[in-house]
C-alpha cells in the first residue's frame, strides 16, 4: 500500500548537482537544507539503489510506475505492448543507476526512455493490430479542442505525474490521500496519515505550493525535450 | 502560512483530474518492475543501441511493418559492434559480430530461462523462437581477455 511507503530521513544537500559518473555511494554531507530536498529524496533513492539496496529500488517503483506506464499508454500501446515497454525502461533504469548525469532528473529520464520506447513498439507494425495508436488524436473531447492542445494536455499530465513522484514522501502520501476517489473524509485522512486533523489542511497548502514549484522547474528545464515529443508525434501522424 | 490561495485551488483541481483520470498499473507490471533490478549487471560495460531501424530509419516505411519485414539494430561495445536483423515478426533473431568473435552469446529475457547460441566462424549467430517482451544479448568469448558487455535491453 503506497501511503504506508518507507520514509527517508537522511541529511541532504542543498546543491543540485550530483557527483560525477563512477561515484555510486551517496555523499552525506552535515550540510541540511530544505530546499530542493524533494528531488534529493530521489537522488538519496537512486544512490541506495545503486550501492544494492533493494528496498531503495521498491520506493523507485512506487514513485515512477505509474508515470512509465501513463507514458507508454498516452503513446497509444495497448496494456500488452505497455507492459513491455515499462519493463525494458526499468531494466534500462537499473543499468544506468549508477552513470546517471542528474539523478535529480530521474523523472525525466524515465519519462523521456519510456516515451522514446513506446514509440519504438508502436512502429512495429506487426505488433498494433488492434489499436490505431493515434486514434486518441481524433477523438473528440470537450475540453481539448485541437490536436495540439490534447497533445499539450497530455505533457502537463506526464508533468504533473513526474512532479508528484518527486515529493517529500509525506506530501507524495498526503497529495494522493486526498485526490482519492471516494474522497477521504480528514479522519480518514488523519488515521491514514498518521497526523493531527488541523495540521492537514495547512500541510496540504505547505505540499502543493511545493508541488507546484516543481511543476515550474520542471517546465522550466524541459522545454526543448517538450519540443521533441511533439516532433516525434507529428512526425508519427503523417505516415 | 496561507491554507489555499487561487493558485493552489487551482493545482488541487489538475492534481484531482490527472490522478482520477489515471489507469492503475497492472499488478504483473509493477511485479515486473521491482524484478527488473535482480537483471541488472554490476562492473559490466553496456553496448548501446546506436541504430535501430524501428526509430531511426528514413525510407519512409515506418510503420508498415509485417510478418516479412525485418527490424535492424546495431549495438556498439567495447572493442566490437553487434549487428542484429530481427525477422519473422520478432520471432527469430540473427546477429553478426564484427569483428567476428569466437564464442557464444546469451540472449536473455526476464520470466524466460536464458538462451545461448554458438558464434561460427563469420561471427555469426540465430536464435529462434522468440517472444515479446525486453530481451539483451550477452556475449561469452572463447578469448577471456577479450571486454565483456551485454547489450543494452530492447523491446522485441
Amino acid at each position: 500500500m503506497q501511503f504506508f511507503g518507507p520514509v527517508y530521513s537522511v541529511p541532504v544537500r542543498s546543491s543540485l548537482a550530483w557527483p560525477p559518473s563512477g561515484q555510486s555511494a551517496v555523499r552525506r554531507s552535515g550540510q541540511v537544507s530544505s530546499k530542493h530536498y524533494n528531488v534529493q529524496e530521489v537522488s538519496e533513492l537512486v544512490g541506495r539503489a545503486a550501492s544494492g539496496q533493494s528496498d531503495a529500488w521498491s520506493d523507485l517503483v512506487d514513485r515512477f510506475a505509474g508515470l512509465i506506464w501513463s507514458v507508454a499508454r498516452s503513446v497509444g500501446l495497448n496494456q500488452s505492448d505497455a507492459a513491455d515497454v515499462s519493463q525494458t525502461t526499468w531494466l534500462r533504469f537499473s543499468e544506468h543507476l549508477d552513470d546517471l548525469d542528474d539523478p535529480s532528473r530521474t523523472g525525466a529520464w524515465l519519462a523521456t526512455t519510456a516515451r522514446r520506447e513506446a514509440i519504438r513498439v508502436s512502429r512495429l507494425g506487426a505488433r498494433q493490430v488492434v489499436v490505431d495508436p493515434w486514434a486518441w488524436l481524433d477523438r473528440p473531447e470537450e475540453d481539448a479542442p485541437d490536436v495540439d492542445s490534447r497533445l499539450l494536455s497530455k505533457e502537463r499530465e506526464v508533468m504533473v505525474q513526474q512532479a508528484v513522484a518527486v515529493l517529500p514522501g509525506r506530501c507524495r502520501r498526503l497529495l494522493l490521500a486526498a485526490v482519492a476517489d471516494p474522497p477521504m473524509s480528514y479522519n480518514e485522512l488523519s488515521e491514514t496519515l498518521g497526523m493531527r486533523i488541523g495540521s492537514i489542511g495547512p500541510t496540504r497548502a505547505r505540499c502543493l505550493g511545493e508541488l507546484g514549484r516543481i511543476i515550474e522547474e520542471l517546465e522550466r528545464r524541459a522545454g526543448p525535450e517538450a519540443a521533441m515529443s511533439r516532433g516525434s508525434c507529428s512526425e508519427k501522424r503523417s505516415v | 502560512m496561507t491554507t489555499g490561495g487561487a493558485g493552489t485551488d487551482h493545482l488541487m483541481e489538475e492534481l484531482t483530474s490527472v490522478f482520477r483520470r489515471l489507469e492503475s498499473v497492472p499488478t504483473e507490471v509493477l511485479a515486473a518492475a521491482r524484478e527488473a533490478y535482480a537483471w541488472r549487471s554490476v562492473a559490466t560495460a553496456i553496448a548501446e543501441v546506436e541504430f535501430d531501424s524501428a526509430i531511426d530509419n528514413d525510407d519512409g516505411l515506418i510503420g508498415v511493418r509485417d510478418a516479412g519485414s525485418e527490424r535492424r539494430l546495431r549495438f556498439r561495445g567495447p572493442g566490437s559492434v553487434v549487428n542484429v536483423s530481427v525477422i519473422d515478426g520478432g520471432r527469430r533473431l540473427v546477429g553478426r559480430f564484427e569483428p567476428a568473435m569466437a564464442g557464444s552469446v546469451v540472449l536473455r529475457q526476464p520470466g524466460r530461462a536464458s538462451i545461448r547460441a554458438q558464434v561460427d566462424a563469420l561471427g555469426q549467430f540465430l536464435f529462434e523462437d522468440l517472444s515479446q517482451g525486453a530481451i539483451s544479448l550477452r556475449p561469452i568469448p572463447t578469448d577471456p581477455a577479450l571486454p565483456q558487455f551485454e547489450t543494452e535491453w530492447v523491446t522485441m
